[in-house]
């Protein structure tokens, strides 16, 4: 282990690999061709302090769900390392692994699909006691969960099917909350909500890691909502880390183009704010994590992309303070104003 | 007057089931200039499906528009018969859907489905298979999709999400309609590719002058692509105004609320301001004021009886605590129960 870091880190990524063998596709049958493997995380290192609110951002197919989950060792790791504390999560055997999910949950993206359709809320919520075997003096009874996701304890009787949205969200943080654990992996905890709804979700979340002293894993491609939310924010991107830092120089000085494109992609709810031209439209769509583009993998979307962007693989290096970035041209790409888009740029 | 391509007047919108008739939009008013790009926002079960579906004429079968009219191109919809809406469909009013691939058939190449469109509209005359081939080509290639003329022979599968959505935009864009509804088109896309079918939308606007009726329950874009928005409640249009008054001014407790929820990365630090209950169901809709419930605002009157939708200064707002002369009576409201009209905007 190494010891660099303060003892405030929670959790440590050393180069972790989650690869998927792909189906072997109808044309790769035919042309003799072996299944293709997706490498949708690619060698990720970072940290997650306690008691922060991490926001991991990057467009679908970035691989931060997958590496969400392999944290948390629900999807398999193919190397590399997840440390929680000085626990190897990857090695653990299954009856330590019990012990320390305890410590570690998620809250996953569809909270109908999470729950049970044919079982009550009080059920779903003390269901984790059962599975865990968590002595009486250790529970929480249902209705403190409840209160502590703001929701009326008269729902203890109703069925998931009988829920908002919203409230489904909320059964399915009380019962992550529920094995008293110190570290939660939030994937889209807003998705599908309307705005209120999704407001007061977060709200709550924000009370909640304030009272319970959480450390948070959010997962999204929501900049308004990570920005909002974040003190750190992590960038990725085809299964690897563009940019990581403080949320304050990630918003305000993004030093990767991804995150500049992305940032200028935000719909914000300010007719005044509009994407007039002069913002940068990053073009086309993220490439396949079956055949990543050799080099810097964004170069193929990158109006900075040179040569050497194709043929060098950029390392994370040291901005700022804490501020991470894998670009070979970073300091050309903080200096510039955003680039206004072209048309053949809109085109893809 | 003549300029007013679409004009929604009163529209009342009522579902059958077994048990009860229930009130799906009522008194819904608006219009949508040629060239003009209008959004329609709400939450969920506001009306806004409903209200695009009674546009294009495809109400489900339990569904009838019950009061009110439609007038397109100063032709009124409810009068025409099904062959006539059908004609119209496509020709004048076209509407391209949230998930592309639900809308597209899969078994056949989107050329295929592209020249269908044509054929059923020109019933034969306008050209043979090759120029409308050649036309779609062109379509295509106005919204982007590169190398149009060879993935025209593509399949709907062969797509991925960003350009399937500018495919079903194409599908929308064949016979040049006067008027397009993109219902939620930009909700199941990440940001990137939000941003280039916004972008994408508002150039359709400025070269061919199509006006866009942009229904959507995310203010973000909304706020970027309208000329004039249109805020929904409880089947309601309970407030419009141009896009700068609705977001800077906004006049209905309703719209504020929705405002102030919006989570954004220039707010770091700030509480949401959330928006206590929830949307009442449409088979027990309070008396008055839908909102009443939920608004800090709200009188004995506005639970007894349903506000007017009255016009003030080129807006419009369906409230009854809204007074014209003096505007809020701040007073009315408990403290803090809404943020002030500095941080709204």
């Amino acid at each position: 282990m190494s010891a660099a870091a303060g003892d405030d880190v929670l959790v440590r990524l050393e180069d972790l690999r989650t690869y998927f063998q792909g189906d072997r596709r109808l044309f790769d049958r035919v042309l003799g061709r072996e299944r293709g493997v997706v490498r949708a995380v690619d060698g990720v290192d970072l940290e997650i302090r306690r008691g922060e609110v991490l926001g991991l951002v990057g467009e679908s197919g970035s691989g931060k769900t997958t590496l969400g989950r392999t944290i948390l060792r629900l999807t398999p790791a193919t190397s590399g390392r997840i440390l929680f504390e000085d626990h190897d999560v990857g090695t653990l055997r299954r009856s330590e692994l019990r012990r320390l999910r305890r410590r570690m949950q998620m809250i996953f993206q569809d909270p109908y699909s999470s729950l049970s359709p044919r079982l009550t809320i009080a059920y779903l919520l003390t269901e984790p006691y059962t599975i865990n075997d968590v002595p009486p003096s250790e529970r929480y009874a249902v209705d403190e969960l409840l209160e502590m996701v703001e929701l009326s304890p008269e729902l203890a009787s109703k069925y998931p099917h009988e829920l908002s949205g919203g409230q489904a969200r909320r059964v399915g943080i009380a019962r992550a909350l529920a094995l008293h654990p110190e570290f939660l992996v939030a994937d889209e905890p807003t998705a599908g909500l309307d705005v209120s709804a999704a407001a007061s979700v977060l709200n709550l979340m924000k009370d909640l890691a304030k009272r319970l002293r959480l450390t948070y894993l959010i997962i999204t491609h929501n900049l308004n909502v990570v920005g909002y939310v974040a003190d750190r924010i992590a960038v990725m991107y085809l299964g690897q880390l563009a940019e990581v830092g403080p949320a304050d120089a990630i918003l305000g000085a993004p030093a990767h183009p991804y995150t500049r494109a992305l940032l200028s992609a935000v719909s914000e709810a300010d007719p005044r704010r509009r994407r007039n031209g002069h913002r940068m439209l990053v073009p086309g769509e993220i490439p396949s994590p079956r055949n990543p583009p050799p080099g810097c993998r964004f170069h193929t979307r990158c109006p900075y992309a040179e040569q050497r962007s194709r043929e060098e693989i950029p390392q994370l290096e040291e901005i700022g303070p804490g501020h991470v970035v894998a670009c070979h041209f970073w300091e050309k790409v903080r200096a510039e104003p955003v680039p206004a888009p072209t048309s053949s740029e809109l085109r893809a | 007057m003549s300029d007013r391509l679409l004009v929604v007047e009163g529209l009342q919108v009522t579902y059958y089931t077994a048990e009860a008739s229930l009130e799906a939009l009522h008194d819904v008013s608006f219009s949508v200039r040629a060239g003009e790009i209008v959004g329609v926002v709400g939450e969920s079960g506001c009306g806004k499906s409903t209200l695009s579906a009674s546009l294009m004429g495809v109400l489900p079968a339990n569904g009838e528009i019950t009061g009110g009219r439609i007038e397109l191109g100063g032709r009124e919809l409810r009068s025409l018969g099904t062959e006539q809406m059908r004609q119209l469909r496509g020709r004048e009013i076209a509407m391209v859907f949230q998930d592309p691939m639900t809308s597209l058939n899969p078994t056949f190449t989107i050329g295929t489905q592209m020249v269908d469109v044509l054929r059923a509209h020109r019933g034969g005359a306008g050209g043979g298979g090759r120029e409308l081939r050649r036309r779609a080509v062109s379509v295509l290639e106005q919204v982007g999709i590169p190398d149009a003329q060879e993935r025209i022979d593509d399949f709907p599968h062969q797509f991925s999400g960003g350009m399937r959505q500018r495919v079903m935009i194409a599908m929308a864009l064949m016979l040049e309609p006067g008027l397009l509804i993109a219902d939620e088109v930009t909700s199941a896309l990440d940001v990137t590719l939000e941003a280039q079918i916004v972008e994408l939308l508002r150039r359709l606007r400025a070269e061919h002058g199509t006006a866009i009726l942009f229904v959507s329950h995310d203010l973000g874009v909304i706020a970027q692509i309208c000329d004039r928005v249109v805020v929904m409640y409880a089947g309601r249009a309970v407030e419009e105004g141009d896009v700068l008054s609705i977001f800077e001014r906004p006049l209905h407790p309703y719209t504020r609320a929705l405002l102030a929820s919006v989570p954004s990365h220039r707010r770091r630090g700030e509480r949401l301001a959330s928006i206590p209950g929830r949307v009442p169901s449409l088979s027990s809709l309070p008396a008055g004021c839908k909102f009443a419930n939920r608004c800090p605002y709200a009188q004995q009157v506005s639970r007894e009886r349903e506000p007017a939708y009255l016009e003030i200064d080129g807006r419009r707002v369906r409230c009854d605590m809204y007074d014209p002369a003096s505007g809020w009576d701040h007073g009315a409201a408990p403290a803090g129960a809404l943020p002030a009209e500095e941080t709204v905007a």
